[in-house]
């Protein structure tokens, strides 16, 4: 055990990194505590020197399998304005300018972007959109996909904009990760993601190597995490961990864990969870050993991201969108990225969970003058590679969902990047309902971890409590059984 | 002029107040689930679902209560207190109700992450000083708290929270109450050979109680509504500690997409609230009725 004390370059740098993080929050209304929320509020800060080049417009960039070619006019050349909506503050800032551009080759079409809140945005659209209110287009995420899928709020993609078998074979995991919405005719798409993201681990350099550690070789499996992040843990005198070895969005490591052993969290219809189980069993275990056995961490830590911009913790793992949040606050941070550790070392039969960064979608129940001009500004979102690969994936921690774009040089140079084009074979698309999330922490994970709940109780309950929550409903989209090796998983699962 | 006036705050209020209120009292019978095209009927299903079915309405509720009962008896007392020693002083007294007013002016979300950060229990500025403290002190270290961490303590550091949040409002209220009291009635019970304690329990205590009787109504009704501190600095935990009836309403509503049971919710804690409104009223009126 170490007896090192909380250095007060430690302690000032956390002081000062929550003391921003409160001070940013404090600027917007609150959001959910939540590990799959973007927290891409805050100062933008443009990453690396990259320039958009003038003729972006002329390149023979078709990434829809169709190109997209400017009209004479649209609408008639009549006035219309379009509501877009967003709650990004990063993003909202490069889709104005989108929308500018648009605006330049259409001038009788207004595109009113505007930022709102991340609590709010659900909310209003949740109420507006089934109305037939709310904006014409509006930044979908990943975690709300199934739920507007499944009550027709997402205007299917028309065949003029988008060829449904080119993005099959061009796009990553597209075809894993689409599902049949009830607006639309069997086979219809109705997004298509601009990001691709999955965990990723990040590790603090200068910690990682004062340690002895090399940063070329991160650790593979759980079996090596434990041991690196007992090594990089640090107690006070009082036996108190001041620092971290290892913090994680612990539900979604376990959703992870389960995959990685080739146990579907759901059972072949989509009905019932699959929680208790040998699997399950073995990462709740993990997770419980790293806070009672190994004592790495425990939950009088700040929260991860907090921990890790403060050097109050090593490693953490997390989806990698927080990649953004740590080059735009963090820019003088030093950390690596590398696959987050799997149940034995090896990327099979899974690594985890793939989300998608979904861009604009279209309001189904929009006037159709709206919807017409709403499709082809979409259309021209998807017109340039640069916009897709650069302003969005790179920026964002994410790949470019274009396979051809994934291989580009800044792509494969990029280092969270290239972990996640190194996984993405492995990875399980997969956007699980808001009631399993909310499930998982309230039922699973804070009762062993807080409540001293024995992991069989624990499991028994949640399995119970969510299903309970999913049976209120029929119709939920779960997709995790389309991947693409589901050969390799576990045989004959419910 | 004054009957278009009259109708347009009516309109108003028909449109902002009463037909909400109606539309979702009646889809409260509903399977409202506003992102799916057709809702169900289910007639009482989903007040039967809240009352008898759904072990975390009840945990919520207690949750809510004791925050209420934190907030509004002991906050109260502590108000009462306060707004009897500022109206004491003669000099500062101005910038005293500032200084305790000004929380009341903050925004709410901000200051629940000022002191999400002053609970950190490992890092937090309050735990930092006890051990300081104790240090200073020569004590040997005290157990460390977890303030927001823990199920034992989060409702109660919730409440210290509320006390140093709705402190100013209560005390402006109480200190007019305080004042408008007529310094005749304690010189007249000076010369009566009064103390200070009888002055309090027999002149200024009758006297203040339609002011406290506003401030524990209007405190019980805000404290059963709280939302954003629970929202912001607990998320409802830990262990579900923290999360009271309209934190469980928001998440079945708008994060599970179950807009009818959130209505039926809803309704339940209104018909509390009134029901507890009208107990309090007719408890408190008749104790300060009887000088009238």
């Amino acid at each position: 055990m170490h007896d090192t004390r909380l250095t007060r370059r430690s302690f000032l740098r956390l002081g000062a990194g929550m003391a921003a993080t409160a001070a940013i929050a404090a600027c917007a209304p609150a959001g959910p505590a939540d590990g799959d929320m973007p927290s891409d509020m805050g100062p933008v800060v443009e990453i690396g020197t990259i320039e958009v080049p003038d003729n972006v417009f002329d390149l023979p960039n078709a990434a829809t399998g169709i190109p997209y070619v400017q009209k004479d006019s649209i609408n008639n050349g009549e006035p219309i304005t379009l509501e877009y909506w967003e709650w990004a503050l990063d993003r909202y800032e490069y889709e104005l300018g989108w929308a500018e551009e648009y605006m330049k080759l259409y001038p009788n079409v207004t595109i009113n972007v505007s930022n709102q809140s991340w609590g709010e945005y659900w909310t209003k659209l949740t109420v507006n959109v089934p109305a037939g209110q709310g904006p014409a287009l509006w930044h979908m995420h990943t975690s709300q996909l199934t739920e507007f899928c499944d009550g027709g709020l997402m205007d299917p993609m028309p065949d003029h904009v988008a060829n449904r078998k080119f993005l099959d074979d061009n796009w990553v995991a597209f075809s894993e990760g689409a599902m049949d919405c009830p607006t639309g005719t069997p086979g219809s798409r109705h997004f298509l993601p601009m990001g691709t993201m999955m965990p990723v681990m990040y590790i603090n350099t200068r910690l990682w190597e004062e340690e002895g550690f090399s940063v070329d070789e991160p650790p593979k499996s759980w079996s090596d995490l434990r041991t690196v992040a007992k090594a990089l843990t640090r107690y006070d005198n009082q036996d108190r961990i001041v620092r971290s070895g290892f913090q994680a969005d612990w539900p979604t490591f376990h959703k992870n864990g389960c995959y990685q052993q080739g146990r579907y969290l759901f059972t072949q219809d989509g009905k019932r969870t699959q929680i208790n189980n040998q699997e399950s069993r073995n990462a709740l275990q993990f997770i419980k050993d790293l806070h009672e056995v190994d004592r790495v961490v425990d939950p009088e830590m700040p929260s991860r991201l907090d921990s890790f911009t403060s050097e109050t913790a090593a490693i953490i793992a997390d989806f990698s969108w927080v990649t953004s949040v740590l080059r735009r606050n963090n820019p003088d941070l030093e950390w690596f990225a590398a696959p987050i550790p799997t149940f034995d070392g090896t990327f099979q039969p899974a690594y985890g969970n793939i989300r998608f960064a979904v861009e604009a979608v279209v309001n189904p129940y929009a006037p159709e003058a709206e919807k017409a001009v709403a499709w082809d500004f979409w259309h021209f979102l998807y017109s340039s590679d640069h916009r897709v690969a650069h302003t969005v994936a790179l920026r964002n921690g994410f790949i470019p969902p274009y396979n051809k774009l994934i291989d580009l040089p800044e792509v494969q140079e990029d280092q969270v990047a290239k972990v996640i084009s190194g996984a993405v074979e492995w990875g399980i698309v997969n956007d699980t309902p808001a009631v399993y999330n909310v499930g998982i922490t309230d039922a699973l994970i804070d009762p062993i971890l807080v409540g001293g709940t024995e992991i069989d109780d624990a499991m028994a309950q949640a399995e119970q409590f969510i299903d309970s929550e999913l049976a209120q409903r029929e119709d939920w989209n779960i997709i995790e059984r389309n991947y693409k090796h589901a050969n390799l998983m576990i045989p004959d699962q419910p | 002029m004054i009957g278009g006036a009259i109708v347009l705050a009516a309109a108003y209020f028909l449109i902002w107040t009463v037909f909400p209120f109606i539309y979702t009292f009646v889809y409260s019978f509903f399977d409202w689930q506003p992102l799916r095209p057709t809702q169900e009927f289910l007639g009482l299903d989903n007040y039967a679902e809240a009352l008898f079915k759904d072990q975390r309405f009840w945990l919520a509720m207690g949750n809510s209560f004791e925050f209420a009962f934190g907030n509004v008896v002991l906050g109260t007392v502590i108000c009462l207190l306060v707004a009897v020693m500022i109206n004491s002083v003669k000099r500062f007294q101005a910038f005293l109700r500032a200084s305790y007013f000004m929380p009341t002016v903050t925004g709410m979300v901000a200051v629940a992450l000022v002191w999400e950060f002053i609970y950190q229990p490992r890092f937090g500025i309050l735990n930092t000083t006890i051990f300081a403290t104790a240090d200073f002190l020569n004590l040997p270290p005290p157990p460390e708290i977890g303030w927001l961490t823990r199920p034992q303590h989060a409702m109660n550091s919730l409440i210290l929270f509320g006390f140093w949040k709705f402190l100013g409002v209560r005390m402006i209220i109480l200190l007019a109450g305080l004042q408008n009291i007529p310094q005749t009635y304690y010189e007249a019970a000076q010369i009566d050979g009064a103390g200070a304690r009888a002055s309090f329990f027999r002149i200024t205590l009758p006297l203040l109680m339609p002011a406290l009787s506003f401030v524990v109504v209007v405190g019980v009704i805000n404290s059963l509504q709280v939302f954003v501190p629970m929202y912001v600095m607990t998320g409802g935990g830990p262990l579900f500690s923290t999360t009271t009836v309209v934190l469980l309403l928001y998440e079945k509503t708008f994060q599970l997409f179950r807009f009818g049971y959130g209505a039926a919710i809803s309704f339940i804690l209104f018909a509390i609230i009134m029901l507890m409104t009208f107990v309090q009223l007719r408890f408190l009126r008749s104790s300060w009725d009887i000088g009238a």
